[in-house]
């Protein structure tokens, strides 16, 4: 019990003591305090400026994607040379097939990919001061073998005048034409200017090659529609044979 | 004492001491310091080693008020989180070494029959004892803390806080002796 007695007896004068710290205690420990609660702020501060560089970099890396995202959509290349007032394209209308407006100046569309080919299908040059592009291989060199005279030149110069008129009232209008409607369009203009050609020509002589071309026009047509009834029958009777096979 | 006197509840100021309210922290560090220095005072022999322990303690008790569970007493949470910081220095600066040391004079049973010792005569007494045997019977018989978690805090084996105990309450009969010799120039007592 000794033993026992002697340990309460320095517990009991040890819990009973007390040593009064020195003032500089304190004021270590309020001086960590402080220097803890600035190290908590400057955390905090630097979460919000990692957070607010994060969120520049994630814009940053969108602008970078959507930009080599642009090449693929097609372009609306602007001949800023031409002399009338173009009215821009959005890339949604360049989309759709049917060219509804017939611009005044001379405007290009075409895809990227396509930029690097000599000759594409897509492209569409409308040029309205006397050259018009010709399809057909044989009315282009037609076109550069017949020397144009200041009268034919005078007459294509209304006929084209009259086009682009009518393009003009188009866009005020609103009134849409399709790709077939201009081209037939074309053709006829075409076809009006070589005919004048043949008959008011000097020395009154009949061009082969205008004539060829005429009636290669004529033809092409019905040779076209061949081709139609030709997959149309096709396909009526695979239908056909589909229908009564299910039967 | 005005600042106690202020915040008179002392839930009160623990919640505003939490929140960082240095008047509350005053209040507490008022009322608890000099308890805490005794207790560190109790593992290190110099003053000012035991007071740079204490103001560890009180740092960590502010920093982490909020984890504070009022499932036991405050005074209990302070006392412990002091004996830790007194262990953890002794560890770092003294490096406490859990040894055997040589039985120093005859074998002597551990039967101290002076129960008018002097506080200070006390500390002196256990001052003298090695750190590892200190710590222990400190633990053991002033804190009331259990072999168990004697071994889990010091990261010792049970057995070694056990050994440590006994060395250390015979050492302290040795020095208990010397001192009642040197006292009354006898060696009963």
């Amino acid at each position: 019990m000794a033993p026992m007695k002697f340990e309460e007896n320095i517990r009991e004068r040890l819990e009973q003591r007390e040593i009064k710290p020195s003032v500089k205690a304190w004021e270590r420990i309020e001086r960590d305090l402080d220097a803890s609660a600035k190290r908590k702020n400057k955390k905090g501060y630097s979460w919000l400026i990692m957070a607010a560089g994060f969120t520049g970099v994630l814009i940053l890396a969108g602008l970078v994607f959507f930009k080599t995202e642009m090449p693929n959509a097609p372009q609306v290349v602007i001949n800023p040379n031409v002399e009338n007032s173009v009215e821009k394209n959005t890339v949604e209308e360049v989309k759709k097939p049917d060219v509804k407006q017939v611009e005044s100046g001379e405007i290009q569309i075409a895809r990227s990919e396509e930029m690097a080919k000599p000759t594409s299908d897509k492209q569409k040059i409308i040029r309205p001061q006397g050259q018009v592009e010709q399809k057909s291989s044989v009315a282009e060199s037609a076109s550069q073998n017949i020397k144009i005279e200041e009268p034919v030149q005078k007459y294509i110069d209304e006929e084209v005048n009259a086009l682009l008129a009518k393009a003009t009232e188009q866009q005020k209008t609103g009134v849409a034409y399709s790709d077939l409607e201009i081209e037939k369009l074309l053709r006829d203009a075409q076809r009006d200017i070589i005919t004048e050609k043949l008959f008011k020509n000097a020395q009154n002589s009949v061009n082969a090659e205008a004539l060829l071309y005429e009636v290669e026009e004529e033809l092409d047509p019905s040779f076209r529609d061949r081709i139609f009834e030709a997959l149309k029958d096709g396909f009526l009777k695979a239908r056909e044979a589909v229908v009564s096979r299910n039967n | 004492m005005k600042v106690i006197t202020f915040f008179n509840n002392e839930n009160q100021l623990l919640k505003k001491a939490a929140k960082g309210n240095r008047e509350a922290q005053r209040g507490l560090y008022d009322k608890y310091s000099p308890k805490m220095l005794s207790i560190c005072r109790r593992y290190l022999k110099d003053i000012m080693q035991a007071e740079e322990a204490m103001c560890n303690g009180f740092l960590k008790i502010f920093q982490n008020l909020e984890n504070f569970r009022e499932e036991g007493s405050f005074e209990g949470w302070m006392r412990r989180i002091m004996v830790n910081e007194s262990i953890s220095y002794l560890r770092k600066e003294q490096k406490i070494t859990f040894t055997d040391y040589e039985d120093q004079g005859d074998e002597a049973t551990y039967s101290p029959q002076d129960s008018d010792l002097e506080v200070e005569h006390i500390q002196a007494l256990i001052d003298q004892l090695p750190d590892g045997y200190k710590t222990v019977f400190v633990m053991y018989a002033v804190e009331g803390f259990k072999h168990q978690e004697i071994a889990i805090m010091l990261n010792i084996a049970e057995s070694t806080s056990k050994t440590q105990l006994f060395k250390a309450r015979k050492m302290l009969q040795q020095k208990l002796k010397e001192s009642n010799t040197y006292k009354y120039g006898t060696d009963e007592i």
